[in-house]
């Protein structure tokens, strides 16, 4: 199966052999050609180099061909303020009633944006070439600004109490939303896009009943376009939104993605109640940034053994930040595509370091070897290891067994793995063969294991 | 008194929408304190250059940013406040 094909059984909730894999590369591809965020923003061709660049560097099943929820609102007259190493943002907004500048315009002067409306033109035209040059190969994100993200840009904060003190002017400008997206992602789709994901941080601030009043109508309503020309979406929301990631089911996206705040497995059990995909959510800053690629494999391990690999995309919490180290998301790239112990011995500058393995076949004992980052961080690698002393101590082997936990945080712990054979994260081996890879044995077939080990032995 | 808007460096997308929408509202209540007389009110904006600095920031107790504190006490933790609600909790602030 192709890393795309893999990518849309996921996004329709099928079984995969592996859960997806989806970087969110936004201003993070500007540091991958060697340029500051602004000159990426506004440049057909750094747009096209930074997305292959990532591609050829993370080895995805998707990648967005932009992130960056400006473009509509740019369009329709929004004032922007770049930045050198984030994306642009929203210095005003022309619906403001209170900005005599740059504000006091109605809905009727505002008009569906065009190709030739702001920075549309370039998008679209790295959108065709990015879906030429590797748009067989893998899935390729159209990013809308979602309806309520795009009013609130339009309006400002004075959305909030225009919901409550004029519900019908609201409505109104969210139809309005509702049509820009609809034309944004038709363009995308003519462009060669996969996927169109709605992206809609904003909802995190607004109750379900807002929501489900001033969200849900319109928002369904690009899906259900999407839907219509055959190509599958995705509802994004970064930020607290969990009271809202029912209602957002409601509004009938193939998929639904979130960040660190809200729970994955929360996320998870309420989808498939919905029978929509979910993805997610690797900590942007306290791991992608400033972690270690360890901590890396460790947070996309935990996501990958909650999420599994029904209708799961393996993905960070949002746009990676600028500054993400690349070996970070390598890192996470060698766990997805089983090759941890290929990075990590890449990673480590192992000369010098030594482990000598055991003579298993002479030894008068049974040796159990249990790879994992640490247990006391990385849940399946708590979890393999609670197994492992469980069938040990149930067996009551007395001193015919030993088991030793080999944490790849330290050097020593790599090179055993590496002479074990080892690639995957957690593994048991037993007396030098490997026995369960990232799966966790039940505790009675495991002391069944280690009976026959002894056994072979002559030792029970 | 002391009105603080604490960021953080390198946010994602969300958080930077909401950051630049918390500074206009800091804005616009500063023109209108300002116009109904009220004074001594320093409206501050601090950016962390890492999650661990955050540890150092007094009356920051849930760490969710972007957040507003005002005269030490957190009122906002990642969310989005309008102008007519932090005047409130300033007025409620100065006049107890």
């Amino acid at each position: 199966m192709s890393n795309k094909q893999l990518l849309i059984s996921a996004l329709k909730n099928e079984q995969t052999e592996r859960a997806a894999w989806v970087p969110f590369v936004g201003c993070h591809a500007a540091k991958l050609i060697g340029i500051d965020a602004e000159s990426y923003f506004k440049t057909k061709e750094h747009l096209v180099n930074g997305i292959i660049k990532a591609y050829e560097e993370y080895r995805p099943d998707g990648l967005p061909i932009l992130f960056d929820l400006q473009i509509e609102a740019e369009a329709l007259g929004c004032k922007l303020k770049y930045s050198h190493d984030n994306p642009p943002s929203v210095a005003t907004h022309p619906l403001d009633p209170f900005d005599s500048v740059n504000g006091g315009k109605t809905l009727d002067d505002l008009k569906i944006p065009t190709i030739n409306n702001g920075r549309y033109k370039i998008v679209m035209e790295a959108a065709k070439e990015i879906c030429a040059k590797i748009g067989d190969k893998i899935g390729l994100y159209g990013l809308i600004t979602g309806p309520f993200t795009l009013a609130l840009h339009l309006l400002g904060t004075e959305i909030f109490y225009q919901m409550e003190d004029e519900p019908e002017l609201t409505h109104e400008l969210m139809k309005f939303c509702e049509n820009v997206c609809i034309e944004t992602s038709r363009m995308y789709i003519e462009a060669g896009a996969d996927i169109i994901a709605a992206v809609d941080p904003m909802t995190s601030q607004i109750s379900p009943v807002h929501f489900a009043e001033f969200v849900a109508p319109y928002a369904t309503k690009v899906f259900e376009y999407v839907r219509e020309q055959g190509k599958l979406s995705s509802f994004f929301v970064c930020g607290d939104a969990k009271r809202n990631i029912e209602e957002m089911c409601k509004c009938k996206p193939d998929n639904i993605s979130i960040d660190e705040n809200i729970p994955l497995d929360y996320v998870k059990d309420i989808c498939q109640k919905y029978d929509i995909s979910f993805g997610g959510n690797i900590k942007l800053t306290v791991t992608m940034l400033f972690g270690s690629p360890t901590d890396n494999i460790n947070d996309a391990q935990n996501c990958l053994t909650i999420g599994g690999t029904k209708g799961f995309i393996l993905a960070p919490g949002c746009d990676m930040p600028f500054a993400t180290p690349i070996e970070n998301v390598r890192a996470v790239s060698s766990l997805v595509h089983g090759e941890i112990s290929d990075f990590l011995s890449d990673e480590s500058a192992l000369d010098g370091v030594e482990y000598n393995l055991p003579d298993y076949k002479n030894e008068k004992k049974v040796i159990i070897d249990v790879i994992t980052l640490d247990s006391s961080s990385c849940a399946p690698c708590q979890y393999m290891m609670e197994t492992v002393k469980s069938a040990v101590s149930s067996g009551n082997f007395g001193d015919k067994v030993e088991y030793i936990e080999h944490k790849v945080k330290e050097k020593e712990s790599v090179v055993c793995m590496i002479k074990l054979g080892v690639s995957n994260i957690p593994t048991i081996v037993i007396d030098g063969e490997i026995k369960y890879v990232s799966i966790i044995p039940e505790t009675s077939k495991l002391r069944d294991d280690i009976s026959l080990a002894l056994k072979a032995k002559n030792l029970l | 008194m002391k009105v603080q808007l604490i960021t953080l460096a390198n946010p994602c997308t969300a958080c930077l929408i909401t950051e630049n929408l918390l500074k206009e509202v800091f804005e616009k209540t500063q023109i209108s304190l300002k116009a109904r007389g009220v004074e001594n009110i320093e409206f501050e904006t601090v950016t962390l250059n890492h999650p661990q600095e955050i540890y150092n920031v007094e009356g920051l107790e849930v760490e969710k940013l972007p957040s507003v504190i005002i005269g030490g006490e957190q009122v906002t933790a990642g969310s989005l406040i309008h102008r007519r609600k932090l005047e409130q909790f300033i007025d409620n602030y100065i006049i107890p």
